[in-house]
């Protein structure tokens, strides 16, 4: 039940900042990406689906860089308090 | 060259079974040693062995040859998919679930999140039931590629495959399996990306490649499939990251939350370089060398004619390695749901944690006695149902897990439907085929999250009455 308590009582800021990763970093670029199958234009010879999914993978990590840090920084803080 | 990969094979084999003895004190006597690797993986061996565990050998040969007939768009959505997966994963379990001290798996959080013992008994049997499937056709091509090299019969070369597998998992537990998966990963990730790289870059010329890629396979930069099953595979596999039940026991085997957290990091990384500079280099390799292949899982083994017999060798032992992370990982997640689930929690917790260790031990055992069995045997249906397998445990297990953690309302009885209703829908959806190919997870995961909505409404309203 402590345990519990505790982590409700962090869960506020680092779950706003994982929804916001979420939302604005993951779930519209995806939808972006995935509205690309209705073109039809292939640069290069690669779907721009393709070149949509690619870019998507690596923007991913991107995210999942930007999510560690500022889970980091936001522990930081509440160790300082 | 089949004495180089026979000393590859054999070589590889006498590492795993060392590795075990070696780490056999670690896990020896006590359940969090034996079961979760007494929590102390840290972010780069966690981050390989989860990664490895996901790669199995669908991902090391079945991938590059699903961009050869499906278009190298496919590619980019298994890959785009499993790291949203993994970054998913990252952001609403790893945090919460790596600071339940007392957890080994899934089943004990959904246990205890939801007070019901009806998914204390049943979560454990579906666990068992989808992975010990899913192990078969691991076992099987593990088996398939030592009797090919070696020149056993294959029903030898499955129990031998079986026997290592076994004898270090039995030893070492989760140590073993990874620290084991961790070099595993490795030598996958090197194999592939050189042979892609070394035939695409060193023994082509890249843009004569890629000219003679696109003309003899049109379908390379478009849509092999219709356009909907990309949809339906992209959230097949994102789930499968968030609820594949050996997957979310890796977090249980972090050393701490932020390691958690950089541990699914790692994987991503480990997973981009994995794909973007091996599998689809391979794709386009295979696609220009190699036009009108009838069996497109025939592309990794054609281009990995084009390189250096020691190379081959090498190679090999990445699909060995492929084999092996995944069904050791199996292996060690059904011995948890069996000795911590099934044994300690429901039929003896008086029993000393020696005792549970034991019990672990010998389903281990008998697990992979069932399993070679029936590797060796040739049932169709089997093989018809490991399709079913990854969709039916993320659709069982994803919802309830999710909204466990952050839906405070979620009841009880809405935990135990979401469950039922995830593995129901799926399973009955594969068996009946009344919906398109690779879509039957998507159906089961909004059965499951529709079912848990509808349900907590109405037991919430209730129970407030009741009060």
């Amino acid at each position: 039940m402590e345990e519990t308590k505790k982590m409700e009582g962090m869960r506020d800021e680092e779950v706003k900042a994982g929804m916001r990763i979420l939302w604005k970093g993951l779930v519209i670029p995806t939808v972006i990406c995935y509205l690309l199958m209705a073109l039809p234009a292939s640069p290069g010879g690669l779907h721009i689906y393709g070149w949509g999914a690619l870019i998507l993978a690596w923007w991913i990590v991107a995210m999942s860089v930007i999510y560690n840090r500022k889970m980091d920084r936001i522990q930081t803080q509440q160790q300082k308090k | 060259m089949q004495a180089v990969q026979i000393v590859t094979i054999f070589g590889y084999f006498f590492m795993c079974l060392a590795i075990g003895y070696a780490l056999r004190k670690r896990g020896a006597d006590t359940e969090t040693g034996y079961l979760v690797a007494g929590r102390m993986i840290g972010p780069i061996v966690g981050g390989l062995s989860m990664a490895a565990s996901y790669m199995s050998a669908a991902a090391f040969m079945g991938v590059a040859g699903m961009g050869y007939k499906f278009g190298l768009p496919f590619i980019f959505t298994v890959v785009a998919m499993c790291g949203m997966g993994f970054i998913v994963a990252q952001i609403l379990i790893a945090t919460p679930l790596a600071r339940r001290a007392k957890d080994f798996t899934v089943t004990d959080y959904l246990t205890e999140r939801y007070g019901s013992q009806f998914i204390r008994v049943v979560t454990p049997i579906i666990v068992v039931i989808l992975l010990a499937t899913y192990g078969i056709p691991q076992l099987k091509a593990s088996g398939m590629a030592v009797s090919k090299i070696v020149g056993i019969s294959l029903p030898w070369a499955v129990i031998i495959s079986a026997l290592i597998f076994v004898v270090y998992v039995s030893i070492g537990g989760m140590w073993a399996v990874s620290i084991t998966d961790a070099v595993q990963a490795a030598i996958m990730v090197v194999a592939m990306v050189f042979l892609g790289c070394w035939t695409f870059f060193v023994i082509g010329q890249p843009g004569e490649l890629l000219t003679a890629a696109f003309a003899n396979n049109k379908i390379l930069g478009g849509f092999g499939l219709p356009k909907i099953s990309f949809i339906g595979a992209g959230i097949l596999w994102f789930f499968g990251v968030v609820g594949l039940p050996h997957l979310v026991m890796r977090v249980f085997t972090a050393r701490g939350e932020i390691v958690a957290r950089k541990t699914l990091l790692n994987s991503v990384i480990y997973f981009n370089i994995f794909y973007f500079f091996g599998v689809y280099l391979v794709a386009i390799v295979g696609s220009a060398k190699f036009p009108g292949l009838t069996r497109p899982d025939q592309c990794v083994l054609r281009v990995m004619e084009l390189v250096h017999p020691v190379m081959q060798g090498i190679l090999t032992a990445g699909l060995i390695a492929a084999v092996m992370s995944t069904t050791d990982t199996l292996l060690i997640t059904i011995s948890a749901a069996i000795s911590n689930d099934l044994y300690y929690r429901l039929i003896n917790p008086q029993a000393s944690q020696r005792k549970v260790v034991m019990v672990g031990k010998i389903s281990v055992w008998v697990v992979g006695a069932v399993v070679a069995y029936l590797a060796i045997q040739e049932i169709r249906m089997i093989l018809i149902l490991v399709g079913a397998v990854i969709a039916t445990a993320s659709s069982t297990f994803a919802i309830p897990l999710i909204f466990g953690i952050y839906w405070k309302d979620a009841t009880k009885l809405a935990g135990e439907l979401g469950v039922v209703f995830g593995f129901v829908v799926c399973f009955g959806l594969f068996l009946l085929k009344w919906v398109p190919p690779m879509s039957e997870g998507v159906f089961g995961v909004a059965a499951s999250a529709l079912v848990m909505i509808v349900v907590t409404y109405l037991t919430r309203q209730k129970l407030a009455a009741a009060r």
